[in-house]
């Protein structure tokens, strides 16, 4: 069985060069730009309607850009001579056509993409559906769709990936073999763009992330650098626990209220004392908060306003209120 | 291009494969209802292929239709136009294709029709019968072949135009009814008006005169109504149109 493994050297990156996409007044994508590099695997993260799968589809040519590109190794989508040989795309398991067998379903992609037959026959068992390969794609699940659409997208031996949501509808076993095999792609050089609203899984896979909201970049870096970034709190405790709230909320300071009428504030430790100096307030505790997780950062810049699946709910707090409206509202952390 | 793609993903699913079976099962049924059964019918006892092929167009215009919009709009209604677009993104080149490959299965068709027609027509009319007329193949060659293509191309345009299976067959099949029917009206009523205006709009027809070689400039009128501008505002709409 042959393996996909991209030659490093020649994969290419993928660029999305403020791109702007409106229906009507509202704007999905407004002036989106992030870049996804060889040999890494980049998640793509964002609350529902923050405009990833929109992202995807100006990226694979489905629709087109207001303003700005995106490019596939410096090529927009639709000039790339053989697109299936370079980047393999899974935007929807449903799209797969139900009336075919899921090998009449990579033969057909087989040969449309100009690989030989026994491509297909190879990938069906590098996706897992051997078994599965005389059953009508209308037959199968939705774990089991993921996995032919994945095939699909693999069947050109293509060295960029672009996956939405390929989790969704995974086994463990399966989200284990994606992960395995996303792993293997990008430490082989590829490049791999995922958007996955499993937080977890996310966290155990990629190496970049790209957080939109609102169809806007939100923040871009490597999962350690934010993971690390979204730590920089502080947990405080007052004797006068509501003049600590409203000095916070006269100066805008970001918050959310823990039990014992703890504080966690988004200021680092020595910031907090200067503000508590300034305003003479005597402090009970005061302590850095420990590093947070993907779901902790995810809430802070997307706003908190949403629980993504997959995501933990007792996690799953709004991290800010402000301490004078009667129902805490939600802001975000910064 | 590559309507061989095209041609393959539409036979290999389980839907076609019905299809295709109940149309060639039509297809025969009503080539032996005309041919074997005129000589019982008619006055001289003979069987005329034109008569075995105007009865054979009954099926031919719902399969030609069903088959027209599938091969061409299917994939919108059923979203795999989304895994076609993303192995063949010249979106042009897809619809030429898929429009060159559902015109092979419309000349498979008549070929098969005309053969059949022939067949049970000389089976009827010899067998059967007090003798076949094929003098007429001439006008099955010409007329009738020429309301074929009209359905086809009618149903082209609406595939392309609508690129939706269900609301591309229900107009590809009900216009040309109801433009019929209300050409049939009109004759009775009796209104000029009426009548030209049906005309105008009357694709069958027009393609029946000019098949015949009788048509004037008037006739061309349906032809730019019923195909050529649904066709180009089709054509516009399916290069611009989001997938997903």
């Amino acid at each position: 069985m042959s393996t996909t493994t991209p030659p490093a050297s020649s994969s290419p990156t993928l660029e999305v060069r403020g791109v702007t996409k409106r229906y009507g007044e509202r704007a999905a994508v407004d002036d989106l730009s992030f870049v996804c590099r060889p040999g890494s695997v980049t998640g793509f993260l964002g609350p529902n309607g923050a405009g990833k799968s929109t992202t995807l589809r100006i990226l694979t040519g489905l629709a087109q850009a207001d303003a700005g590109e995106a490019l596939v190794g410096g090529e927009p989508y639709r000039r790339l001579s053989h697109p299936a040989r370079t980047i393999g795309v899974m935007l929807d398991a449903r799209a797969l056509h139900g009336g075919r067998t899921g090998l009449e379903t990579l033969r057909l992609t087989a040969r449309t993409v100009g690989m030989p037959a026994s491509r297909a026959d190879e990938v069906l068992e590098q996706v897992g559906l051997q078994d599965a390969g005389g059953k009508r794609v209308g037959g199968y699940s939705y774990g089991m769709r993921q996995r032919l659409g994945i095939g699909v997208a693999l069947i050109g031996d293509p060295s960029v990936l672009v996956l939405d949501e390929p989790a969704n509808g995974l086994d463990p076993e399966g989200i284990r073999w994606m992960r395995r095999l996303l792993r293997s792609f990008a430490d082989a050089g590829g490049t791999v763009l995922l958007s996955s609203h499993q937080l977890r899984e996310v966290e155990a896979t990629v190496d970049r992330l790209v957080v939109i909201s609102q169809g806007r970049l939100v923040r871009e870096g490597t999962l350690e650098e934010l993971t690390t970034d979204s730590g920089a709190g502080t947990r405080v405790t007052a004797l006068d626990p509501a003049a600590l709230l409203k000095a916070l909320d006269r100066h805008g300071i970001a918050f959310e209220q823990r039990l014992g009428g703890e504080l966690e504030v988004s200021l680092v430790p020595e910031d907090m004392g200067r503000l508590a100096l300034r305003e003479q307030l005597v402090l009970t505790s005061l302590g850095a908060t420990t590093r947070g997780g993907l779901e902790d950062l995810f809430f802070a810049l997307t706003g908190g306003t949403e629980q993504p699946a997959g995501a933990d709910p007792g996690n799953a707090v709004a991290l800010v209120a402000t301490a004078s409206a009667p129902e805490p509202a939600p802001a975000p952390l910064r | 291009m590559r309507p061989a793609i095209d041609l393959r993903s539409f036979l290999d699913t389980r839907g076609a494969a019905i299809l295709l079976t109940l149309s060639v099962l039509a297809i025969a049924g009503f080539a032996a209802l005309g041919g074997l059964i005129q000589p019982a019918v008619m006055p001289g006892g003979t069987s005329d292929v034109e008569f075995t092929f105007i009865v054979l167009a009954l099926p031919l215009s719902l399969i030609i239709p069903v088959i027209t919009v599938m091969m061409v709009a299917g994939e919108w209604s059923d979203k795999s136009i989304q895994n076609t677009l993303l192995q063949r993104p010249g979106r042009l080149a897809v619809l030429t294709s898929k429009v060159l490959a559902a015109a092979v299965v419309f000349l498979v068709l008549m070929v098969l029709s005309i053969a059949l027609a022939a067949a049970a027509t000389w089976v009827g009319g010899e067998l059967l019968g007090e003798g076949a007329i094929f003098s007429s193949i001439d006008r099955v060659l010409t007329t009738q072949l020429a309301v074929m293509v009209a359905t086809l191309l009618f149903s082209l345009a609406m595939a392309i135009l609508l690129q939706s299976t269900v609301i591309g067959l229900v107009t590809a099949i009900g216009v040309p009814f109801v433009i019929s029917t209300a050409g049939a009206l009109a004759m009775v009523f009796g209104s000029e008006v009426i009548s030209d205006l049906i005309r105008a709009v009357d694709l069958q027809t027009a393609a029946a005169l000019l098949g015949g070689g009788e048509a004037t400039a008037f006739e061309l009128l349906p032809l730019l109504l019923l195909v050529i501008v649904p066709t180009v505002f089709g054509i516009r709409r399916w290069n611009q149109r989001e997938v997903g």
